[in-house]
């Protein structure tokens, strides 16, 4: 069914109790449709309001006014088809790998047999590569492993959607890289719908056919969306040397740093000569609009 | 299990023996060593000098026509103490046989008339005082424990209970034992339950009808003992109840917002929110506030043993109190040292379980 509607957000705002100073409106009339296997990221300065959306999608926190939509179904609590990837990896310390899974899947097949239950935490661990830490515990391994462990756990509870709340935010560029590779890769395998927050404009464009650009709050609103078109699987290097990458790049720039970050005129001039290879290049970008 | 050893040996406290074991291993022997020194050596030193410092204080300062007590003089008095110990074990023992032999060679009697025939005069000795102490803590502290967990649950679960107790606890916390002694006392006195002596639980109507009611039992066990020691572990329970229920209260309130989040998004039963997720999660709050808890069982039991007459160490400090004389100091101080020593593996015991309960995460506590 590929017209039905998959994720809706039709003019969801989102007001805080913020004590003494009254209400904040961190979030003002979004309208966002997601379909089905597709890959969005949202991308924003920090306090946007990027990490509510998730929350609100995931039915973590209700919507002040406005709706969310699954499949024509108001989401108004968490459920198994929407699965989350904690920022901090979130794994309980005095479970480990293996229990830690085990908890998502006897969560949400309490009726297969132990023996059944087992199986599937064991597969989804060995789909993210950790079948031979199963009984280590998460002081024990690496930021990369405990977020793969987060991201097991995810998929234990089969979703139709992944929800990323800045998954890779406290790990080093080659890890971050490689577990980019792999929830692309299981989204491509697996049809997987996933929602991504993330504040890394590379990351955002490698990962995402489509990069939701978000206003500054408070009352924040989506400023602009980006479609990217480049062929799945995607050749990382080959992506990102292309022109059509550099003109994305340039693009998200544009919108984050000169409509919402600091003024262009206090910056310090580019410089005048550029290396002779760049700057044709950039022109290029910029002057014609991406092949399709 | 050599690789383990250290860690374990961590667990257990006993970190004076982790240099050897990594000599043991193959470590750096001389890294080792040096270690060992630093950690055994400077205690050691420490102490003796300590003991020299007192000693000469002791040698040196006349009270009137009454001399202190030198550590020599203390060390022979606790000798004298366990020698003491041994003779009344070996008295009954010898007691046991002479009866045994006795209930043979009368086949007409029965053991009970017999005993009326053979008295045997318990006495009190020092050691016994000791292992009487450790059990009125610990029925204190148990007390505590069943009242102060289940409560600080409530009460960090719900924001409600926790702003309506909160002014109580605050209030009742201050509170010294001295001052609970008297209440406490006419209470359990005029109940009619207890004998002066200890009554084996026998006879016990399991009212539940469970196979196993353990708190029934314990209580009816409890309701047995003597009234002086209902006295003391209740003036025990009631002073050490407070840091477990804050620490609990405290703990179930700051469990991790992620942790939660977690459980929301598995759409956990209420159940099963608090089993699998609170519940560890508070388990170090929980030892925690139990290891300051039974700090203060322990100090507040040698003044509520003193005033309610109770057997234990209060009770011996009591009697050579009361005996004031030179000797009495000697037998004083071998009492003190002796309550410092058990306090201080009583709280290394508890460390460990805290170790225990918060995996991962030992490098907190020390």
């Amino acid at each position: 069914m590929p017209n039905q509607k998959f994720l809706e957000i039709i003019n969801a705002t989102k007001t805080f109790d913020a004590g003494g100073r009254g209400r904040v409106q961190v979030l003002d009339k979004i309208n966002l449709e997601i379909h089905k296997n597709q890959f969005v990221s949202i991308i924003g300065h920090s306090g946007c309001g990027k990490s509510t959306l998730l929350s609100m999608i995931a039915g973590l926190e209700g919507v002040t006014d406005g709706s969310i939509c699954l499949r024509e179904h108001e989401v108004t609590a968490p459920g198994p088809e929407r699965a989350v990837v904690f920022q901090n990896h979130s794994l309980l310390p005095w479970r480990n790998v293996f229990q830690n899974v085990m908890l998502a899947v006897n969560a949400v097949f309490p009726l297969l047999s132990k023996a059944e239950r087992k199986a599937k935490a064991e597969h989804w661990l060995g789909v993210v590569g950790l079948k031979d830490h199963l009984l280590k515990y998460p002081h024990e391994i690496s930021g990369g492993m405990k977020q793969r462990t987060g991201i097991a756990r995810a998929l234990a509870m089969e979703p139709e959607m992944l929800l990323l709340d800045e998954p890779f935010g406290a790990l080093d560029a080659l890890t971050r890289s490689t577990l980019q590779d792999e929830v692309m890769r299981l989204h491509h395998e697996h049809g997987l719908t996933v929602f991504m927050v993330t504040h890394d404009i590379d990351e955002a464009l490698y990962c995402s056919d489509r990069v939701v650009m978000m206003n500054n709050g408070p009352r924040a609103t989506i400023g602009r969306i980006l479609d990217v078109e480049w062929p799945r699987p995607r050749d990382r290097v080959a992506f990102m040397e292309s022109p059509v990458y550099t003109h994305y790049r340039t693009e998200c720039m544009r919108f984050l740093f000169w409509r919402h970050g600091q003024p262009p005129a206090s910056a310090a001039p580019a410089p005048e000569h550029l290396p002779p290879q760049v700057a044709p290049r950039i022109a290029e970008a910029l002057g014609e609009p991406a092949p399709t | 299990m050599l690789n383990r050893l250290p860690y374990y040996l961590d667990l257990l406290s006993l970190n004076w023996f982790i240099p050897l074991v990594e000599i043991a291993r193959g470590g750096d022997r001389a890294f080792y060593l040096r270690r060992l020194l630093r950690m055994v050596g400077l205690p050691l030193l420490a102490i003796t000098a300590f003991l020299l410092l007192w000693h000469g204080v002791a040698r040196s300062v006349r009270i009137g026509s009454m001399t202190l007590p030198t550590p020599g003089v203390v060390w022979a008095r606790s000798g004298e103490l366990v020698t003491e110990w041994q003779g009344e074990r070996a008295r009954k023992v010898t007691y046991e046989a002479e009866f045994a032999k006795e209930l043979a060679a009368n086949p007409e009697m029965s053991e009970k008339e017999l005993r009326g025939f053979m008295p045997f005069e318990v006495k009190r000795t020092f050691v016994d005082n000791v292992i009487t102490s450790l059990l009125t803590v610990f029925a204190g502290f148990a007390i505590a424990m069943l009242v102060a967990v289940p409560l600080g649950i409530v009460c960090g679960a719900s924001r409600v209970v926790y702003e309506m107790l909160n002014p109580l606890i605050q209030i009742f916390k201050p509170v010294s034992p001295l001052a609970w002694f008297p209440v406490v006392f006419i209470i359990i006195n005029s109940s009619t339950t207890g004998s002066a002596d200890p009554v084996v639980a026998t006879g016990y109507q399991n009212p539940i009808g469970r196979a196993t009611d353990w708190l029934g039992e314990t209580i009816f066990w409890f309701s047995n003992q003597p009234k002086n020691f209902r006295i003391a572990a209740i003036v025990v329970a009631l002073c050490s109840i407070w840091p477990t229920l804050i620490n609990t209260a405290n703990g179930v309130a700051n469990v991790d917002k992620d942790y939660l989040n977690v459980a929301k998004v598995l759409n956990l039963s209420w159940f099963q929110r608090v089993w699998r997720i609170i519940l560890p999660a508070t388990l170090p709050a929980i030892f925690t506030g139990m290891r300051l808890s039974l700090g203060i069982a322990w100090m507040v039991l040698i003044a509520a043993e003193m005033m309610s007459v109770s057997p234990g160490l209060g009770m011996f400090i009591w009697n050579w109190y009361q005996s004031s004389n030179e000797t009495s100091l000697g037998y004083l101080l071998t009492a003190v040292i002796c309550i410092g020593l058990i306090g201080f593996i009583i709280d290394r015991m508890m460390i460990s379980l805290q170790k225990v309960a918060s995996r991962g995460n030992t490098a907190a506590i020390r």
